[in-house]
């Protein structure tokens, strides 16, 4: 097993509990997570599943209960500048993240400066080589934000995120604003980079395209719980969550022919009232009444000799390993369940 | 034999006003929608297919002009409407979705409300009448507990719920043709899923003619018939979805399938395209040039017609040849 | 250490902001700014083209009307009307302008901290900020003016104490809109300290609108300069200024209108100047 580098337990991300005109809102609720070494893991979900805020969480940007270790060494609350520097994030809205009043050379500089990456000397020579590796022009340096484009201000992102030369690269939705030609650019660099730097990457999104083209391990999210975890291939292939199933039929694709979308299932939850027992027994086609009571854990194939191993398959769903039908596909099962009105 | 068409836009041109100059966003764009079939327009940011979209019905932004060009529907001409009579075709004749159903909803206005407007807009029926349309309209787009939602406001609504307030109401008056501009993409992708396929059969329950504008290709290859794809203003592919996406003959095309990931291909990065999207209409030779690996001389020099079979038609000086010996599309 | 040529990306565009141009085409700017600048170079020039010093009396020639010696007359002392004009001028703009500048510091400052750190300290510059705005302005005003004796000093110190709160508030909203953008929490995760986010990231964004208030600001601290001294609070005589003269000029409406009118035609016409420029620089900059 490879050296792990980042490891999450018990994640926890709360909104709002101060406030007492609303509920907190659990958008992260109980998350492990193990990032090795020049590993790329996914994170999928829709929106409402807590990505972000995970994501958020673990750069640091967000309070969060539980256990986070970076190299063995835990990160608390508050991070020393040494400790923010290994873990880096890239957002997805090119035309947020970059300061319109810093030319790309005082960017990037300020960050090789702050953290002392290089000489005082070195410096200028440093931020050439980075806009060079992110297949920018050395004249991209003296501009300003608004004369680059959307894929442009993305490469400046990530080369500012790997300025520091962090152990581990988050990003969030980094291709979500771009067009596709620019996106698939963008993938090809991060692909190119992770090799070269021997990056620990976390890529979160909702397009399950992305993470079977780019991640090693996917994560499938929803209401703040991952449901299912396996290597990428395996998830594709063979995905034992009824959610996870959902979604890749509902993905479109290109070159199957004609297929027909369902109808029926309903929107993604609201985490501001989120139903007891398994988060996604109100849109299940096999729900049972168990479903209702039991929050299901993460767990692998019951009996294999791997499902001890934290990078096995692990689904949680009661069902799990168990359905041999394929009734989890015909569109036209309604959920045999109906869930009773729950009061928020 | 030919299909009748129900929608034709014949060399339409669009500039925009930039200073004291008329810039060129759309350049002599042809396109039918033919009765009964979806057509998706392609593109990606920059390629015009919204502003094609817009100038369907007239509604251009202030500074942005029709310049030339026709656009006939039921056979009569558009562009020689006054805005009263245009008024007549919007939401009776021809049905709009956009993108941002929020955008689209009156934020005061209870959501039965609204689709009960449009009814009472098209159709003479009082107002009990026209509440009951509203909600059997509702019932069609499957929103549930259609009478408590019935007096809902647009922001208690998900977003799949809103885009099918927005489609009921782009429906209740009966049009012959739907258009939809970027319909699903704010949406999670299994909401996506079902609205789509509600989109589907709407379309065969009430025999609607669709055009959808996306830069999503899979959405465009599930749902479409025919397909055009747009760059820097100009339709640059156009013919059946199946036969253009298998054997694309615009080396832009084939790029962008090329850089569209796919879950059926784990571990195979896409290919990109260096450069950004051209988002002006290049007046002298192909647009696409720039980028393109088998762009030589004549492409910078001279702008590529529209040419090819009847059905499938491409805008470039050196096809992708499927038959024959050349290297088929997909490689490189 | 660079990619292959596919992954290059390499049409940078020029960095295409070129304010001036726009800004020359602006006509509100433009005609404010010109204004402005001919109300101030006459201010400036007031020694060489008002020929009489602005004390001197000449008690034989008490109200007299416009004439050849004097161009506006002269008021109840015999002092030129047109040199006072023009002295009160630079007293007025003077303190004017340098009495937005500590509001204007004070309150982006104030509003950059609630703002950024929310929490206890929001809490506190807020409530402050509650309890000065429950008064109306002048009222405040005149009351600190008249607590700490009239006078300049005075003036700067009421205003200061009243007038940072638009600043704070506009500041503070620009803030909480800037502090979720990606840049700031790009920084932030980088490890930046938090004074050096404030001050190199937000500040320089948040700022504008500020600095578009701060023009309508001018106005209106003269306005309650000149108020002031109407009411005998603020500069004291024999220094010239606006309010005062109307004030002194009022007694006179019927005899020697010119006394009290001229001083409030010169008000008017500087807060055209200056309004007409907030006008141009809020389109100017709100274009981006």
């Amino acid at each position: 097993m490879s050296e792990e580098v980042l490891v999450a337990r018990g994640v926890h991300v709360t909104y709002g509990g101060s406030d007492s005109r609303h509920r907190p809102v659990q958008a992260v609720n109980g998350v492990d997570l193990r990032l090795g070494r020049g590993e790329t893991v996914g994170l999928v979900g829709e929106s409402g599943c807590g990505k972000s805020s995970l994501a958020r969480a673990l750069v640091g940007l967000e309070p969060m209960t539980g256990e986070l270790l970076l190299f063995g060494e835990r990160l608390g609350a508050r991070r020393t500048k040494e400790q923010a520097r290994r873990v880096q994030i890239v957002f997805q809205d090119p035309f947020a993240s970059l300061n319109p009043r810093l030319t790309v050379r005082h960017t990037l500089e300020e960050m090789l400066r702050v953290h002392h990456r290089r000489p005082r000397s070195e410096v200028p020579e440093r931020a050439r080589e980075l806009v060079a590796l992110v297949g920018l022009p050395e004249r991209a340096l003296d501009v300003r934000p608004a004369a680059l484009s959307g894929g442009q201000r993305q490469r400046v992102a990530i080369a500012r995120a790997i300025a520091l030369e962090p152990d581990v690269l988050v990003a969030d939705e980094p291709t979500t604003a771009l067009d596709v030609s620019v996106q698939a650019v963008i993938l090809e660099l991060i692909a190119e980079l992770r090799e070269r730097l021997s990056l620990t990457l976390l890529l979160i999104t909702h397009n399950l395209a992305v993470v079977a083209a780019v991640c090693d391990r996917t994560a499938v999210m929803y209401l703040g719980r991952i449901v299912e975890e396996a290597p990428t291939a395996k998830l594709l292939a063979d995905a034992r969550h009824p959610y996870t199933r959902r979604l890749l039929e509902a993905v479109p694709r290109l070159g199957t022919g004609a297929r027909r979308a369902r109808r029926t299932g309903g929107d993604p939850a609201d985490p501001s009232c989120a139903p007891n027992g398994c988060p996604y027994h109100s849109r299940c086609t096999i729900a049972a009444d168990r479903c209702l009571s039991a929050l299901p854990e993460l767990r692998g194939e019951p009996g294999s000799a791997v499902s001890s191993d934290p990078r096995a398959h692990r689904a949680a769903c009661l069902y799990a390993w168990t359905q041999t039908d394929r009734n989890l596909d015909g569109y036209s099962v309604q959920p045999s369940v109906v869930s009773p009105e729950h009061t928020c | 034999m030919k299909e009748l068409s129900l929608l034709e836009i014949r060399q339409l041109n669009v500039t925009v006003r930039r200073g004291c100059h008329y810039v060129p966003i759309v350049k002599d764009v042809d396109l039918e929608v033919p009765e009964r079939r979806s057509v998706g327009l392609v593109g990606e940011s920059g390629s015009g297919k919204t502003t094609v979209l817009r100038s369907v019905l007239g509604l251009l932004p202030p500074n942005v002009h029709l310049a030339s060009g026709t656009v006939a529907f039921e056979g009569s001409e558009l562009t020689s409407c006054s805005e009263r009579q245009l008024r007549q075709v919007r939401g009776a004749r021809i049905g709009v979705v956009w993108q941002d159903a929020l955008a689209a909803l009156d934020p005061v206005m209870r959501v039965g409300d609204q689709i009960a407007e449009v009814v009472r807009a098209h159709r003479s029926v009082d107002r009990q009448g026209a509440m009951e349309s509203a909600k059997q309209l509702m019932r069609q787009v499957d929103l549930p507990e259609v009478e408590r939602m019935y007096n809902a406001y647009p922001h208690q609504l998900s977003g799949g719920q809103r885009q099918r307030v927005v489609i009921a109401s782009a429906i209740a008056a009966k049009p012959r043709l739907l258009l939809a501009d970027e319909p699903t993409t704010a949406l999670d992708v299994t909401v996506q899923d079902q609205v789509l396929a509600l989109l589907e059969d709407l379309r065969s329950e009430l025999g609607l003619a669709l055009l959808i504008v996306t830069h999503d290709l899979a959405i465009v290859d599930q749902s479409c018939d025919i397909v055009a794809v747009m760059y820097a203003g100009r339709i640059v592919e156009d013919g059946p979805v199946r036969e253009v996406f298998s054997s694309p003959r615009h080396h832009y095309t084939a790029a962008l399938l090329r850089a569209s990931p796919s879950i059926d291909r784990p571990g195979i990065l896409p290919k990109g395209v260096p450069g950004a999207a051209a988002s002006e209409v290049a007046l002298r030779g192909c647009a696409f040039a720039p980028r393109c690996l088998k762009a030589d001389a004549i492409c910078f020099e001279t702008t590529p017609d529209l040419t090819g079979s009847t059905s499938h038609r491409a805008a470039c000086h050196h096809r992708i040849e499927t038959k024959g010996n050349n290297a088929s599309a997909g490689s490189q | 250490m660079s990619l292959p040529l596919l992954f290059a990306d390499d049409r940078v565009n020029q960095d295409t902001s070129r304010p001036l141009r726009s800004w020359l085409r602006n006509p509100a700017l433009v005609t404010g700014f010109l204004l402005l600048v001919v109300i101030v170079g006459m201010m400036v020039c007031a020694p060489l083209i008002s020929g009489y010093s602005p004390n001197q009396q000449d008690l034989y020639h008490v109200l007299s009307g416009p004439s050849s010696a004097h161009l506006l007359g002269t008021d109840e002392l015999g002092r030129d009307v047109w040199a006072r004009l023009l002295y009160a001028g630079r007293v007025d703009l003077v303190i004017g302008v340098a009495a937005v500048v500590a509001p204007f510091v004070l309150g982006s400052l104030l509003g950059l901290v609630a703002g950024y750190y929310g929490g206890v300290i929001d809490v506190i510059i807020m409530r402050l900020l509650d309890i000065v705005v429950a008064f109306p302005f002048y009222v405040l005003v005149i009351a600190i003016v008249f607590a700490l004796g009239a006078g300049i000093g005075s003036i700067f110190v009421a205003i200061t104490l009243v007038g940072w709160v638009s600043y704070t508030r506009i500041v503070r909203g620009e803030v909480l809109v800037a502090k979720r953008l990606g840049y700031v929490q790009a920084a932030k995760a980088g490890g930046l300290s938090a004074p050096r986010i404030l001050i190199r990231h937000l500040l320089p964004n948040v700022l504008t609108q500020a600095v578009i208030y701060a023009m309508s600001d001018v106005v209106l601290t003269i306005l309650a300069v000149v108020t002031l001294g109407y009411l005998g609070l603020g500069v004291q005589p024999p220094t010239p200024e606006w309010g005062s003269m109307m004030q002194e000029g009022s007694e006179f409406l019927r005899i020697h209108p010119l006394l009290a009118t001229a001083p409030g035609i010169a008000v008017v016409l500087v807060g055209l100047a200056l309004s007409l420029i907030g006008d141009g620089l809020s389109a100017e900059l709100g274009k981006s």
